[in-house]
């Protein structure tokens, strides 16, 4: 193995404690890279189904006091240095797809640079010790990305404690269910509209001139673009506009050799849902509209964020790549 | 896609009342009606039982009004309870349990009550069940007459009267409400 930092002690006790699958290798390796779990299991039953505890949070919600808990792939996900040496920034990584790309990237061998609201900071510190279990380097970078001038410091931060960036997870969202467009006030308009189409454009424009050929831009879509929800109208034209400039910055920027890509979830298991972005009947039955019966968990989509980071996709850009338990699209 | 999918609620509804129609008809239609067989009625009957628990779900969580939420639990109650018989019923006759699915047809007015509120919910879901328990009362009532597994028709058979309550309950709280 190339050499990769060496674990301390306190680390290997806090992988066991968090009982991760990965098994240590000895003192000098700072990842597992055991056989992979391989296997298969039955998918209808390998995660929690509805019915679901009805629970509402204040937005946005932690991820920690959900009923049950997301899982992000904290005890199963297994890295074999597909992303060595890369240097990742993901927005909205505390929770949901956002914190199991955070902890697939370490595990990895990313370092990895993660933005979240501040009130958030539960979620995101047991991100950070994760990073930090899989012998990676962890930037926790809280803020509210709804302004032009946190964005550009958002990257720069990233950068200087980086060292450099090549990996950008555009995936923070504001999602906030309202059945009819009249009960939409100018102000929620706007926080759904700055949080999922201003932030992007500011951070993806500040990240570009660190960015090298090899560089690779991931945004968080949603099958919502494809086929929208009645109560997700503002919402869902914002993941319709992210699946758009997936496309049209792959034609710009792929000349440049960067590539950028999307991920559609279906209904996934996460703050998001339980803070606002769902009806509380829709909670409680959340992911009986798929085919597999039940929503998926953020630990399921964590492969496709590494797949469409990692230079063995390199012909993949412009692409969107789907996980909806059978239902929508892409 | 599926084309339940492409259509709109209003579309799939209005297909349901199409099919709800035919049994409205009277009941020598039904009579006259071939029975599905064995494995498609245990499909179908296992599809409605499915919608009617999640539908119940959301309605318990979702609705305002004490009579709807009490009718949707007892909605997630009893058809709990027919798909366990159907399950029973099925392994019996050596068939495989069918697994708990929905129709696309479910999938979208199941999608819908997921996105509604208040008063629209209420209506959308007296609505639905109206429709849902007529189609589910022409599937039962035609395996109970002339079904071609006896332990399946034993099933329909007890499941019927239960379907048939339903409806009533349901066609009286649409009264309630006013609904068109």
């Amino acid at each position: 193995m190339p050499s990769d930092p060496p674990f301390s002690r306190r680390q290997m006790m806090a992988a066991s404690t968090l009982g991760a699958a990965a098994a240590v290798a000895g003192p000098a390796a700072a990842q597992t890279v055991a056989t992979s779990k391989g296997g298969k299991q039955d998918p209808r039953t390998k995660h929690p189904k509805p019915p679901f505890p009805a629970q509402s949070q204040p937005w946005p919600g932690l991820a920690g006091r959900m009923d049950p808990r997301p899982d992000h792939g904290e005890t199963s996900y297994v890295g074999s240095g597909r992303l060595r040496g890369r240097k990742a920034l993901i927005t909205g990584g505390d929770s949901g797809m956002g914190r199991a790309a955070a902890i697939a990237f370490a595990r990895e061998g990313a370092d990895v640079a993660i933005n979240y609201l501040p009130v958030e900071e539960p979620d995101a510190r047991e991100v950070v010790g994760l990073i930090r279990s899989a012998g990676q380097k962890a930037v926790p970078l809280p803020g509210d990305l709804r302004g032009a001038a946190f964005c550009r410091r958002l990257v720069a931060d990233a950068v200087a404690q980086l060292g450099a960036l090549d990996i950008v997870v555009s995936n923070a969202g504001h999602q906030k269910s309202t059945s009819s467009i009249l009960d939409i006030s100018d102000e929620d308009f706007d926080w759904t509209m700055k949080t999922n189409i201003y932030a992007p454009f500011w951070i993806i424009k500040a990240a570009l001139p660190h960015l090298q050929p090899g560089s690779t831009i991931i945004a968080t879509t949603s099958e919502q673009a494809y086929d929208p929800s009645p109560d997700l109208y503002d919402y869902a034209q914002t993941k319709a506009a992210t699946m758009n400039f997936v496309k049209s910055l792959a034609k710009q920027l792929g000349p440049k050799g960067i590539r950028i890509n999307g991920v559609a979830p279906g209904p996934i298991w996460t703050p998001l849902q339980i803070s606002g972005g769902a009806s509380e009947g829709k909670v409680v039955t959340f992911g009986a509209t798929a085919p597999l019966g039940r929503p998926g968990q953020p630990a399921e989509l964590a492969g496709i964020y590494v797949r469409l980071a990692e230079d063995d996709g390199s012909y993949t850009t412009g692409n969107v790549y789907g996980a909806g338990g059978g239902q929508g699209q892409p | 896609m599926t084309t339940a999918r492409a259509g709109s609620r209003a579309t799939v509804l209005t297909r349901i009342a199409l099919l709800a129609a035919t049994v409205a008809a009277g009941s020598a239609a039904a009579q006259t009606a071939i029975p599905p067989t064995p494995q498609d009625f245990a499909m179908a009957a296992a599809q409605s039982d499915q919608y009617e628990i999640q539908a119940g779900y959301v309605a318990i969580t979702q609705s305002q009004d004490s009579r709807i939420r009490a009718y949707a639990q007892a909605m997630i109650d009893d058809h709990n309870r027919t798909s366990a018989d159907l399950a029973r019923a099925a392994t019996a006759s050596g068939l495989p349990a069918p697994p708990p699915a929905m129709s696309s047809d479910q999938v979208s007015m199941l999608a819908a009550l997921q996105s509604l509120r208040g008063p629209d919910f209420d209506k959308a879901y007296v609505k639905q069940q109206v429709l849902a328990h007529q189609q589910a009362l022409t599937v039962e009532r035609s395996f109970a007459e002339a079904g071609a597994d006896a332990n399946l028709q034993a099933a329909a058979r007890s499941t019927e009267p239960v379907i048939q309550h339903h409806l009533e309950m349901a066609q009286q709280i649409k009264a309630a409400l006013g609904g068109s």
